[in-house]
């Protein structure tokens, strides 16, 4: 009589979870002694896996880290910055406007409308490409500062 | 510190709290996420120090990373991810190789250890256990586990001890659940071949 046992595989998934195990190899396992004794083997492997005693860290990292931890102040500080820089840039470009608003008109009276737009539009994209540029490298910098 | 169980604190009131600035309820999210993220520094580092300097990278990543966090998974998964990408990151600096040659150099399935016994013990009727006189199978599973690759360590842990999901085990390490389950198979035969040369199997339970 030829007799097919069971995988490893089959063996090891009824120790692991005989309830999700196909009825089949439940009734196999019933009925073989060599495989029964596979699974006896597994349960007895994976008992001894949960009884090994759990790591722990010997010094308390919650404290560790917390005190790391940057405070809601320094968080804020950025968009006081931000807020800052902001004002200050408009109260510029309003001086300046509230003084040379006649020369202003003055520079640009015999331009053709075309060329105004023209330079409107390169200015914007500079300013742009700029800013992005000094935003990459500002935020490299940071990641650089964090991977230390 | 012993004041803050969290026990009935969400993980998402949690982050709502320290995104607001409370860093105190960060504390709550370490103490929650710990025997998890030990498991895994243990599990894949040696070095002691380099465990204290891992597990304290891990958690001001976490909290640099909390306002990206969409709770798309648990957080202690979440948390366990950058664990376990902080420890394999510290495994390629230091070029630690993650060796799966345990099991590339596997010897035919065929050669089954149960079958070797077998036929040892009905030719020879030689006890196979006679050179680890003294030795418990704890130990025997425990020195076998700290010898795997550090991979499979891990998903032994996070399996067996920390009872995770295929699934979770997944998005932790990055590898699809089919790959952890059959890591899993191989990892655990390899310690079951182990025990087996050690013990006659009849012995293990009687």
């Amino acid at each position: 009589m030829v007799i097919k046992h069971l995988t490893d595989d089959e063996v090891q998934q009824y120790a692991v979870d005989k309830s999700n195990s196909e009825k089949r190899i439940g009734e196999h396992i019933h009925l073989c002694e060599e495989c029964r004794s596979k699974v006896k083997v597994y349960q007895l492997l994976i008992t001894e896996i949960k009884q090994l005693p759990q790591p722990a860290f010997d010094f308390d990292l919650s404290e560790l880290v917390v005190q790391q931890l940057p405070s809601p102040k320094e968080k804020t500080s950025d968009w006081v910055l931000l807020w800052l820089l902001l004002f200050i840039g408009v109260g510029f470009i309003g001086i300046i406007l509230y003084y040379f608003e006649g020369s202003f008109v003055y520079l640009f009276n015999g331009i053709a409308a075309i060329f105004i737009y023209l330079m409107i539009i390169t200015a914007l994209t500079v300013f742009t490409g700029l800013f992005i540029d000094m935003y990459k490298k500002y935020d490299n910098e940071m990641k650089l500062l964090d991977s230390y | 510190m012993n004041n803050i169980t969290g026990q009935n604190t969400t993980d998402r009131n949690l982050v709502e709290r320290i995104l607001k600035g409370e860093t105190n309820a960060f504390g709550i999210i370490i103490k929650n996420t710990e025997n998890l993220v030990a498991k895994i520094i243990f599990d894949m580092v040696v070095n002691d120090v380099d465990r204290k300097d891992i597990a304290q990278d891990v958690y001001l990543k976490a909290y640099q990373k909390l306002p990206g966090f969409k709770f798309q998974s648990k957080l202690s998964t979440w948390i366990g991810q950058i664990c376990y990408n902080t420890c394999i990151d510290h495994l390629r600096k230091k070029k630690l190789i993650l060796a799966e040659s345990i099991f590339e150099t596997e010897t035919d399935p065929s050669n089954d250890i149960l079958d070797m016994m077998n036929t040892a013990q009905g030719n020879f009727d030689e006890p196979v256990d006679t050179f680890v006189i003294g030795k418990n199978i704890s130990e025997i599973v425990k020195k076998k586990i700290e010898k795997l690759p550090a991979i499979y360590k891990t998903l032994i842990s996070l399996f067996h001890s920390e009872e995770l999901s295929y699934e979770e085990i997944g998005a932790i390490t990055g590898l699809p659940a089919g790959t952890v389950k059959s890591y899993l198979f191989r990892a655990r035969r390899e310690l079951k071949n182990d025990l087996l040369l050690h013990y006659k199997k009849e012995d293990l339970w009687s």
